[in-house]
Formats: C-alpha cells, structure tokens, sequence
C-alpha cells in the first residue's frame, strides 16, 4: 500500500509531539492521562519499528523449541496450555530461555527502560531508524 | 470533547444524588459543600465533600465501585464496609466509615467514610524531604500494623471466609486470568513453579490483600490510613508481606524491598516482637513470585475493562501493555537476578 507523507509512524509521532506539547498545559488528571496517551503513542512507534523483526525472530525460536508452525499468537497459547499441564515440567531451563526472550521483546516495545543492562544494550530506539 | 462532557455529565448526576443520599440521612438542612472529583475512572469513583449540618462541617470521600463484572477480584462494596467496620473498631488505622449506600440512593454500590488528610503518591513519599522521618519509621510501623491485623479473630471476618481469593489465592488468578482469555506463557511458568513448591499450610488470618506503597495514606511522622481494602480476604500472613515486598511496589527505589522505604530485616523483626510470630524469607519469597502473577492478571483485568468498554482511560489502556514489566520482573525474580 502506498500512501502520500507523511508515512504511519510519522502520523503516530506528530500526534504524539502534539500531546507532548499541550500536556504540560493540563492539570489533575488530565495531565496525567497526557502523560499515558503519550507513552502509548511512544509504544505503537516501537512496535512499528520493531514489531516484524521480533515476529520473525520468535517464530524461529518457537518453531525450533516446540517443533510448531502455528501462527504467532496459537503458538504461545498452545505453549502456555502445556506450561500449565505440567507437559514443559522436564524442559524447564530451555522453556525459561525462550519464555525470558519472549517477554524481554514485550518490553522492548513497551518501555524499553525497563530492561535491564543484560537485555537492554541492543534496544533500536525508534526515533533512530 | 465528548469524553469530558460526559465526564461533566456523571459528576453532576452523582452530586445531585448525594446531596439527597446525604438528606435522607442527615435532614433537610444537611448539605453538602466543597466538593472535589479525586477520580470518576479508576477501580473506584472518588469524590471529597464537606457535610454541613448547622455549623458543624466534616469533610467525608465517597467511593462508588465501578466494575462489577462476575470475575472481579474486588469484595463487594457491601462486605467492604463490613470490614471497614471490623478493623476500625480494632484500632487499625483506616478512614472512619460514615454511611454506606442503599439502593434508595440510586448511586450503585457503595459508602462513604471520613477523610483523612495526608499524601499516597510514592514518589513524593519516598523522595520528599518532610517525609524523612516517616521513611525511617515505615518498617517498624508496617510491621506492627500488619502484626495488629493479622491479629484479629478471624471468626470476626469470617464473611470473607468464601470469597476465592480465601478459598485457593492461585486457583482464583488463573481463573480470572482464563475468563479475561489471554495466554501468557510467562504466568504459566510461574504458576508452574508455585504450585510444585508450595509452602506448608499456615494459619488463616485476616489479610489487607493490597498492602503496599500507595494504598498507606502518610504524613510527616508516618502512616496515617490503610486505604483500599477491597482486596482483603483470608489466607496465610505471609501473603500481605509478599505483596508488600514485591519489585513492582518500590516504585525505582528497588534496593529497598520494603515497599521502596527500607530492608526485610527491619519489617520482619518488628512484625515478629508485635506478633510473637516468625517471618520466614522462603515463604516470602513464594508469595512475592504469586504477587507477581496477581498484579499481572490485575493488569489485564484492567485492560479487559478498557476494551469490554466498561470503563475506558488511557491509564488503563496502558496497564495492559505493562503487564509485560511485571513478567519481566518476574522473571528475573525467578532467574535470581532481581531480589
């Protein structure tokens, strides 16, 4: 699909700025959900730049952990299924590994200063790309 | 627009209604005065009034529940007043309850309770200078709170003794957290983990269920109310220092587990010299790990409020997406990077 400028995450990051810029205007609560607003605008910028690589990335790691080639989200619910039957109880460490990469990813869209050092180094920042 | 006006619109019709609530308790010549919306779109509307009777003024807070769903992990507003009751007249702490509403109220579900004057943001809490002393003494007087509490009779509160939360903690978060219908494989892990290390049963008592930094409302010299007590149910004591403890609730100050105010030691020793009873850090170290899944079901609980359009706000379209830091936490938690 093409369309004229300025580009999606460009629309998400101007209406941000504008919320930005009249937030510190309000008060109460309303300020306070300026503040949100903008941070969940921050979030979809992440996952626009973000969001394909992480896919690709986690349907590797699935498929080479599980062995399935469901999409994304019947993947993890499939896995979450056997989690809770005590089906993964022998494969702990490994289930660990892929489950920490899974949530450490959830972070990286939603609020990368989260992260710790140790999975906070290669975190693109948006703006950036 | 739209969404303040109908903002405007809710307050409007609640004060009309509780000037007459207030009348049908108080007389024609009670009114109300100096009203202040504290929050129309949190798990609780909030409103502050005056009451004037005469020259008498009183300044109350009216709380109204605003979801009500079967899965809520919210006692009703009605055993909520109960145990308002129960603990005020124990000596804990907490706003004085004052009325609670009736249907002839046409206000749903609720009550109202005395104000009580003091500061609930952490931030302020844990970085301002006038409360010094207040961070100092919090470990102590938390501990001998939580041992006053854990104290009372629980046949007192035995119309808590049902609730889901009483019966099986983690049944009841993994059955709200089906209801909601989101997989997440990292609550599973950790309910994986809780149910194959289980601690060894330990005696019911009478749990706030939400003890933690922001539900204390503080002055200078410390805490002055334990508010929001919607949570509360029956279980093992060691549930309320978990949740207390957990990373979530230190608010950036992480090197203080108590709440982001200071160290274990000092809150276990003050809570065993008021209670005669031993503070065991395995134990608190399972139930910080269920604190975790809890606030995270919480979470989504929020955002399936947000999206059903029960009662919709950016805050709680955010907690959905947050819910990722409290697995990530958690996860460190279970790796053993995060204490």
């Amino acid at each position: 699909m093409s369309q004229d400028n300025p580009a999606f995450v460009e629309l998400l990051r101007t209406v941000r700025e504008f919320i930005d810029d009249i937030t510190p205007k309000l008060e109460g609560q309303d300020r306070y959900h300026g503040l949100v607003a903008s941070y969940l605008l921050s979030i979809t910028e992440r996952e626009s730049a973000l969001g394909e690589a992480i896919d690709r990335e986690e349907a590797a790691a699935l498929a080479a952990c599980t062995g399935s080639h469901a999409p994304l989200p019947e993947a993890w619910a499939t896995l979450a299924r056997d989690i809770r039957r005590g089906q993964c109880d022998e494969r702990w460490d490994e289930l660990m590994t892929l489950v920490t990469s899974h949530v450490v990813n959830k972070v990286r869209v939603s609020k990368p200063d989260h992260l710790h050092p140790m999975h906070g180094a290669a975190t693109p920042q948006p703006e950036a790309t | 627009m739209s969404i303040q006006e109908s903002a405007d619109a809710l307050r409007e019709r609640i004060v009309a209604r509780l000037r007459v609530a207030v009348t049908r308790r108080y007389g024609e010549h009670a009114r109300i005065d100096n009203i202040e919306v504290a929050t129309l779109g949190g798990s609780n509307r909030t409103l502050l009034f005056d009451l004037v009777d005469g020259t008498a003024r009183r300044r109350l807070v009216f709380r109204q529940e605003t979801y009500s769903l079967p899965s809520s992990p919210f006692i009703a507003p009605n055993l909520q007043y109960r145990l308002l009751q129960l603990v005020h007249r124990e000596g804990i702490p907490v706003p004085e309850p004052v009325f609670e509403l009736e249907p002839a109220d046409e206000l749903e579900r609720g009550y109202v309770v005395g104000f009580v004057d003091g500061e609930t943001l952490p931030r302020r809490l844990l970085h301002a200078p006038e409360f010094a002393r207040a961070r100092e003494r919090f470990c102590a007087q938390a501990g001998e709170l939580l041992a006053r509490l854990h104290g009372i009779d629980v046949a007192a509160a035995g119309f808590l003794a049902d609730t889901p939360d009483s019966l099986d903690p983690l049944g009841a978060q993994l059955a709200r957290l089906d209801f909601y219908g989101e997989a997440h494989p990292a609550l599973e892990l950790a309910v994986r983990w809780l149910e194959r290390h289980r601690p060894s049963p330990s005696p019911r008592v009478l749990l706030h269920g939400d003890f933690r930094t922001g539900n204390m409302l503080m002055g200078p010299d410390g805490i002055r109310a334990v508010l929001d007590w919607e949570c509360a149910h029956l279980g093992a004591a060691h549930e309320d220092f978990g949740w207390l403890c957990m990373r979530s609730f230190r608010f950036g100050q992480v090197d203080r587990p108590v709440g982001g105010f200071g160290q274990r030691a000092a809150f276990y020793s003050a809570y065993t010299a008021a209670s005669g009873r031993p503070v065991d850090a395995d134990e608190v170290y399972w139930w910080e790990v269920f604190g975790f899944v809890r606030w995270a079901v919480l979470n989504v609980m929020q955002v399936h409020g947000h999206l059903s359009g029960e009662r919709r706000s950016p805050a709680f379209a955010a907690c959905g997406r947050n819910t990722s830091l409290i697995e990530y936490d958690l996860l460190m938690t279970l790796h053993g990077h995060y204490t």
